[in-house]
Formats: C-alpha cells, structure tokens, sequence
C-alpha cells in the first residue's frame, strides 16, 4: 500500500472556474491500486477509482480567491472466500486538517485469524481520525486480479 | 470496536460521519481526555480499530 | 558587516566564510531554528543550500508576503509552487513565508502553507486571530504541543507550463508516505 497524494487547488485568476482533474494527477498514485479522493472543504469522499477507469476524475469548481485541498487515499481490501466479498479500508488521517493525512506517522492494515480486520495506526497529534471503508462495491472474477490487493 | 493503549474508546466517541456514509469518525481527542491517557516517552497516538467485515 | 569593505574583491572572496560562519551558527545557537531569507543569489545557492553533507535548512522560497497587496497574493502562491520545482533539488526546506490568519486570502495561503512542506507561520495583528483556521492547519500532540502536519514531500507546480495569467488553476502537489515501489522516479524524498 502506498501513501496519501495531496493537491491544493488554489484560483488565481480573476473568475470562477471549474476543471475536471484525473486521479493520475495526484502525486504519488500508482496502478493497480484503488483510492478514494476526500475533500476538505465538504468532507465528500469518491467511490473508489483507479487509475486506468476512464471516469477516475473528480469536477472542482472555485469562485475567485476560492481554494481546496484533496487527498486521494490507498485502499487496502481484504476478501472474504466463504462471502465472496471483498472488505475496503482506508486510513483518512485527521479530519478537519488541512494536510490532515500528513498527521499519520504509521499505518498498517491486516486481517486476524477471526475474520476481523484491523487497522493499527500511530498520529502525531490529537484530533478526529477518519477510517472509510467499502465493502461489496466490486466482485472480482479473475484470480490474477485478487492478488493485487491481498 | 478500536482501542488506545489496550483501552476500549467509549461508544459516543466513534460516530459514522453526517457527511458521507462510508466514513467513521474516531474522536481520538475527545477519547484521550476522557479516559486520561498519557503519552508516556512516546510522542505518537497509537490507535487499533476493528472492522467486521460486511 | 562585509557591506563595509570597500574593496569588491574582499567582499567577493569573503561570502563562503560568512556563510559558512552563519550555517555553524545557526546549528550550534538555534539547532536549525533559524530561516534563511533574501538569500536567493547563487553565491548563496550553490554554496550554503547545495551540498548534502549538512542538515537542510529553512530557505525563504520567494519574495515577501504583503498584506496590503490585495494583487500580491495569488502571485505569490503561484511563485512559491514553480520556485520550488527548483528548490526541491537543493539541500533546504522551503519557506513560502508568513501570513495572516485573519486576512481576505487567509484561507487561500493558509492551504498553501500546508501543501507547501515547509513552515507555517503567522503575522496576526494582536488580538486578531481565527482560531478554526489556525484548528484547520494544526493539532495537539499527545504532550500538549501544537504542531503543524507536515507532508514528507515538498509541494510544488503540477502543471508548469500553465501561466499565471491562462485562467487555470494552480494545482500544488505533495505526498505523505512511504515512496510507492515503483521503477520510475517521481520525486525526491525530502528528509
């Protein structure tokens, strides 16, 4: 699993605009690899995307003097054979921080013995730790594909 | 279920965010006063959460 | 002081030994705690925040941030993220300067700030402050300090061919983590 990519969209013209911004743009993204885009301003979170979808974009419009931070997180997914379903988490970092996934020193994810996934993660500072998780969004048919992520 | 130095987080600390549904909101801070942790040599929070899988 | 030589040539030959003399200082007085500004020369460039065998130091990354300025504002964030598609190969933290946290473009530079890798730093008129901005860029940490979240990549330009003047946004790219174990090199990791 890899890190956070993190753009600032800052509007420096002198009237509102709206771009349309690919997941690729984002520092850091690899394929194969699913993420989520959370922003800060509104708190919304994409469905999960990767990176050779076509439609992995997220529209962003700004008025002038308008500004925004997104942060495209790493999904992990643990698959569940006697379900056939495949559990997605992601670690958020602090929540209501600007580069709140900058707040995270350590992170690991893994599943125990009893079917129970854990996400144990260390943060430098105190504040509001956001966990988003997925579950049963996508069926995967080709074994080849399962091993990406497991 | 998530736990901070092996203590259980009280119930109104973890919520599912208003905002979106897919995201859970673990109020470290709000946790760490109530059950009076201290940092002890490190300078990190340590958090563990459990996930059921669906 | 060297301003008082006289002689070009003495002022000239006595830049890296006040350099030098300024680097040792700063390390043994203030552990690093000093930031480096009006210093983008290339005497300065090549010889201070160059070389690797030293810890990196806090570097003003552009001109100053004016208050009054209501045009300066947008420039300057603009200037900081194509700066440091240069900075970033140098052996220095980039500083894209202070602010004011209650300000028509507090946001705007407080966001800047915070995908900026470097320092964050405010100059408030007293008794002026939004604390919800200051809550957006910083926390507690667990011994009571506040302290800013800082990305381990510097933040720069993702599109540097735009112009400042082409009604794009600036989009200024970072990274918090391990580097992805990837054959092709995005970007260096800043210690």
């Amino acid at each position: 699993m890899t890190g956070t990519g993190i753009i600032g969209f800052f509007n420096v013209s002198q009237r509102p605009l709206t771009e349309l911004v690919p997941l690729s743009k984002f520092p850091g993204v690899v394929e194969a690899q699913y993420y989520v885009i959370r922003a800060h301003s509104s708190g919304l979170v994409t469905k999960p995307m990767q990176v050779v979808e076509a439609n992995s974009l997220v529209t962003i419009s700004l008025g002038v003097r308008g500004y925004e931070i997104m942060s495209a997180y790493p999904l992990r997914g643990f698959f569940d054979e006697k379900k056939k379903e495949t559990t997605w988490v992601a670690n958020l970092g602090l929540l209501g921080k600007m580069a709140g996934a900058a707040a995270v020193v350590a992170n690991q994810v893994t599943k125990l013995e009893n079917g129970k996934i854990v996400i144990d993660t260390n943060i430098k500072a105190l504040g509001v730790l956001g966990m988003s998780t997925f579950s049963r969004f996508l069926f995967c048919y080709h074994s080849s594909f399962e091993q990406v992520y497991i | 279920m998530i736990t901070i130095q092996g203590k259980v987080l009280p119930v109104h600390t973890v919520n599912i965010s208003k905002v979106d549904e897919h995201v859970l909101e673990v109020d470290v801070e709000a946790a760490w006063k109530e059950l009076d942790l201290d940092a002890g040599w490190s300078n990190e929070v340590e958090a563990k959460i459990y996930i059921n899988p669906t | 002081m060297l301003d008082t030589f006289i002689s070009a040539e003495a002022r000239r030959d006595l830049i890296p030994a006040y350099l030098d003399a300024w680097n040792i200082s700063t390390l043994r007085h203030f552990s690093v705690k000093a930031i480096s500004c009006m210093s983008q020369t290339p005497q300065i460039l090549f010889h201070s925040q160059m070389p690797t065998n030293r810890p990196p130091l806090l570097v003003r990354n552009s001109d100053d941030f004016f208050p009054e300025i209501p045009t300066s504002h947008p420039w300057h964030i603009f200037v900081n993220a194509h700066n440091a598609l240069f900075t970033q190969h140098l052996n220095l933290i980039p500083d894209w300067d202070m602010f004011q946290t209650v300000h028509e473009y507090s946001g705007f530079h407080a966001a800047a700030r915070c995908v900026s890798g470097g320092p964050i730093y405010i100059t408030d008129v007293p008794g002026e402050h939004d604390l919800d901005l200051i809550n957006q860029m910083t926390g507690p940490s667990p011994r009571g300090k506040t302290i800013i979240f800082r990305p381990s990549v510097v933040g720069k330009s993702l599109d540097q061919y735009n112009g400042y003047d082409d009604d794009h946004f600036l989009l200024v790219g970072t990274y918090h983590g391990k580097l992805p174990v990837s054959p092709h090199e995005i970007f260096t990791y800043r210690v």
